[in-house]
């Protein structure tokens, strides 16, 4: 691709340094090139994210690093072009040359490693823009800061991409990702916003993303599309959907990013008492003050655990996970319920970092071993929060840690030593218990439909039989659970054998073939 | 950095509120008349606030969800056109959910010339059943060949073709700003056209002579009409009144639409509001294109001016 001539005798200047001398007046209008480090490059080349879900996920964290309170995500109706809006701080065209032009080492941090409200950011290196990628040819920035009248307008060319390795290597080993082109304007507000378009999504992106693929055949995929987070919180809840996959892919990428990124619990994501022992970790993320809107719908994570409904004694807990070793320090806490989690993307480990989650549910609990507790381990949904020690054992896609570092191996160890305990626990209180209280409730519905028996079809026919069996009965709600005989599904033929014997047992021969023939009308009354 | 055109758009006042319930009773009508389509109701140039848009919903013509975002399957009733970046965001947030085609109509429309046409889906999207072209700007001539061409009629034009492929009868929606700001050489080309029919068409002589009045309407026949830009702003209205839809009719007999001009009206002119000039217009499919064209055009004469009317500060119409 040939540039006009004067973009290139500009970029000459720009690709220099991003450095101007005081005083020298900067043209509107600016170009220059995206450099990535060949560190970073393959990477990117070969696909850094496993789903556009991420690539957006990454662009809201970036929002959440520039204080934003709100950013406004909109895909529908078609997903031709996505814009992520943010009320964050914005950016100048001083920051985005200094920031953006060259994808390398940490820049995010530079100066500070919290942003001016105090939140600790989330990002290292940018890359959340240079995400942007590999869902779209195209992605224009329109940004200004507070107290400045400039406004700042980017188009980046991702085609750049597209070309051959050897005509993108520029300058030490850079490889050159993109093109830019960029005016400064006049702002007439005091206003700071950001606005991100992606545009000409590409065609698999832009099909999930829009939820636009149809389900499997013979399905039809559930949407949350136009859900308010009350009527999200409600179908996760109530319908329990077994897996995520009885949505839409538009769903599905909603519940990816809501689940990655800074939002708030839903209401009553978990059971009350449950719910208090995790209060504040509940209100730390609401004290972040960060909500992301979604196509108009509030996003929440999407994490919503409630034991299924019916189940007998105690149904679910809690336990609170705190580890300080040496060299990571983590938090967070591990629910069980009895019975499996649903959907089972929630089943697992979710490990968090600065609020950020790395990747998804880990359903292996970090390499745990399968035979331990195996059925008992899909009961298990837990969210652990880790210090900074961990985020260098993080690989560059965010969503994969690195099994060798010291810290990924403290960490990991702590989680199966609490898994373990947790998992005894579960056994004890939910699995046995539940056990015990189960075979209790169902003796209880035996004797209650044996008495209805006796009194419709067995006390016509003999007084002394039905008083016998009402003995019997009585008794059997003294016993344990565990010695009853009405502890399990009895058949309509099991509870006549019941009063046959107990007959046969008390009559003489002659009133006992005189009972059998009058329970024998009745019956075939 | 609320655009002019927005803020213009965006206005409440009674007028608007007017001329907004008449595409509105156009939009349901349509509706109701093909509610099985798969071409879209409407496309608009709505502006940021999209308060046509809005009305729609408001009416139920377009559903929405709980969030206040559109139904999926009404996401293909509305469409808008907006190119400018930060309008864009400002619609979509105000209507999540909405199609909205990010370029400037004339690029959609692939310019005024007649040698290249929409491709793709945006040839469906041009075949909606009303469109409404809320320009909020003055009739420009530009000298094409040494013809004069308003741009918005050459678009008239290409919509009449796009939907003469299906038969598609349809509504022209048309806003203009309403000063007409022609030179006496301009002027006196358009009082030509104005007075052809005049002798032909007694009844279409006679509203004319109404809404123009007396005088204006004698200086167009005897050609000593003065540079519009020197009359005032309720005449050079009442010219655009005139002008816009025959011209209108003209183009559209071309392609076999008859058209039937339901509304044709002025409204503000005043100190504090901008004139603006605004039109309903049907498509008719007539069959009579091949054998009378010109009887079509004519029949399309005779209701230029019957819709005819002002619309006042307090929005009645008169």
């Amino acid at each position: 691709m040939r540039r006009p001539a004067n973009i290139r005798r500009h970029l000459q200047v720009t690709k220099r340094g991003v450095c101007y001398d005081v005083g020298v007046t900067r043209p509107k209008h600016f170009a220059g090139e995206i450099t990535v480090s060949s560190r970073i490059v393959d990477y990117l080349s070969s696909g850094l994210y496993e789903s556009p879900a991420a690539c957006l996920k990454e662009l809201i964290n970036n929002s959440y690093d520039a204080d934003a309170s709100l950013v406004e995500v909109f895909v529908k109706p078609d997903a031709n072009r996505i814009i992520i809006a943010d009320n964050g701080h914005g950016i100048s065209r001083s920051d985005f040359e200094r920031h953006f032009t060259r994808i390398s080492e940490s820049h995010k941090r530079d100066d500070s490693d919290l942003t001016p409200r105090g939140r600790r950011k989330i990002g290292k290196i940018g890359i959340g823009f240079i995400a942007a990628n590999e869902i779209c040819d195209e992605m224009e920035i329109i940004s200004t800061k507070s107290g400045s009248t400039e406004l700042l307008r980017v188009t980046i060319h991702f085609d750049k991409m597209r070309e051959h390795l050897s005509d993108r290597r520029r300058e030490g080993d850079d490889i050159a990702k993109a093109d830019y082109t960029g005016d400064v304007e006049h702002a007439d507000n005091d206003s700071n916003f950001t606005r991100i378009f992606l545009k000409r999504v590409r065609g698999e992106a832009r099909e999930i993303l829009a939820g636009a693929r149809p389900p499997r055949p013979g399905a039809k995929a559930k949407s949350l599309y136009g859900l308010s987070a009350k009527s999200v919180r409600k179908v996760l809840a109530e319908q329990s959907p077994p897996s995520w996959t009885e949505f839409d892919e538009y769903s599905r990428t909603l519940l990816r990013v809501g689940l990655n990124v800074p939002v708030k619990y839903h209401d009553n994501w978990l059971p009350a008492r449950e719910l208090r022992r995790v209060k504040d970790l509940q209100e730390e993320v609401v004290d972040l003050n960060f909500a992301v809107s979604y196509d108009g719908a509030e996003l929440r994570k999407p994490v919503v655990l409630l034991p299924p409904s019916g189940a007998a004694g105690e149904a679910c807990f809690i336990k609170r996970f705190e580890y300080n070793g040496d060299n990571v320090a983590a938090s967070g806490y591990f629910y069980a319920q009895h019975g499996t989690i649903k959907p089972e993307e929630l089943q697992g480990v979710l490990i968090r970092i600065r609020h950020a989650a790395v990747g998804g549910y880990n359903s292996s609990f970090l390499d745990f071993p399968a035979s331990e507790g195996s059925l008992i381990q899909r009961w298990i949904s837990a969210e652990v929060w880790a210090d900074d020690r961990l985020e260098d054992a993080m690989n560059i896609d965010r969503r994969t840690l690195r099994v060798a570092h010291p810290a990924y191996v403290e960490l990991q160890r702590a989680i199966h030593d609490e898994l373990r305990t947790v998992i005894s626990e579960a056994r004890r209180r939910l699995y046995e218990t539940g056990s015990v209280e189960r075979r209790r409730t169902k003796a209880a519905v035996a004797v209650s439909q044996m008495r209805e028996v006796v009194r419709r079809d067995v006390a016509p026919a003999s007084a002394a039989v039905a008083a016998e069996l009402e003995r019997t009965l009585r008794g059997a709600e003294r016993d344990s659970a565990d010695k009853s005989p009405f502890a399990r599904r009895l058949s309509v033929a099991e509870f006549y054998e019941i009063v046959v014997d107990v007959a046969r047992e008390i009559l003489p021969p002659r009133v006992f073939a005189e009972f059998i023939t009058r329970l024998t009308e009745r019956l075939s009354r | 950095m609320t655009r002019a055109v927005d803020s213009a758009m965006d206005e409440e006042r009674p007028e608007k509120v007017r001329v907004r319930s008449l595409w509105l009773e156009k939009l349901r009508s349509y509706r109701a008349a093909y509610p099985e389509d798969d071409v879209p109701l409407y496309l608009t140039l709505s502006g940021a606030y999209a308060r046509d848009v809005q009305l729609l919903i408001h009416d139920g013509l377009i559903k929405v969800t709980e969030v206040g975002a559109i139904e999926t399957s009404h996401q293909g009733v509305a469409v808008a056109i907006e190119s400018n970046a930060n309008a864009v965001w400002e619609l979509q947030r105000r209507i999540p959910g909405l199609k909205i085609l990010e370029q400037p109509f004339e690029n959609l429309i692939r310019s005024g010339r007649l040698t290249v046409f929409p491709q793709g889906e945006h040839v469906r999207l041009c075949q909606a059943r009303v469109v409404n072209l809320d320009l909020n700007e003055p009739v420009k001539f530009e000298d094409v060949d040494g013809e004069l061409v308003f741009p918005p009629l050459q678009w008239v034009r290409k919509l009449c073709i796009l939907h003469a492929e299906g038969r598609l009868e349809w509504c022209l929606l048309l806003t203009l700003h309403g000063e007409a700001l022609w030179d006496s050489g301009e002027t006196k080309s358009i009082a030509s056209f104005l007075g052809e029919n005049f002798s032909r068409e007694a009844a279409f002589a006679a509203a004319s002579r109404h809404v123009l009045g007396e005088e204006l309407f004698d200086r167009i026949v005897d050609g000593t009409i003065p540079a519009a830009n020197r009359l005032d702003v309720a005449e050079q209205q009442k010219l655009l009144m005139l002008y816009v839809p025959k011209r209108i009719a003209q183009i559209a007999h071309e392609y076999g639409w008859r058209a039937e001009t339901v509304h044709n009206l002025r409204y503000g002119g005043t100190t504090e509001r901008a004139p603006m000039v605004t039109w309903v217009i049907d498509f008719r499919w007539d069959g009579r294109v091949s054998s009378q064209p010109d009887a079509i055009y004519l029949d399309s004469l005779k209701l230029i001016l019957a819709g005819a009317g002002h619309i006042a500060e307090d929005g009645t119409l008169s």
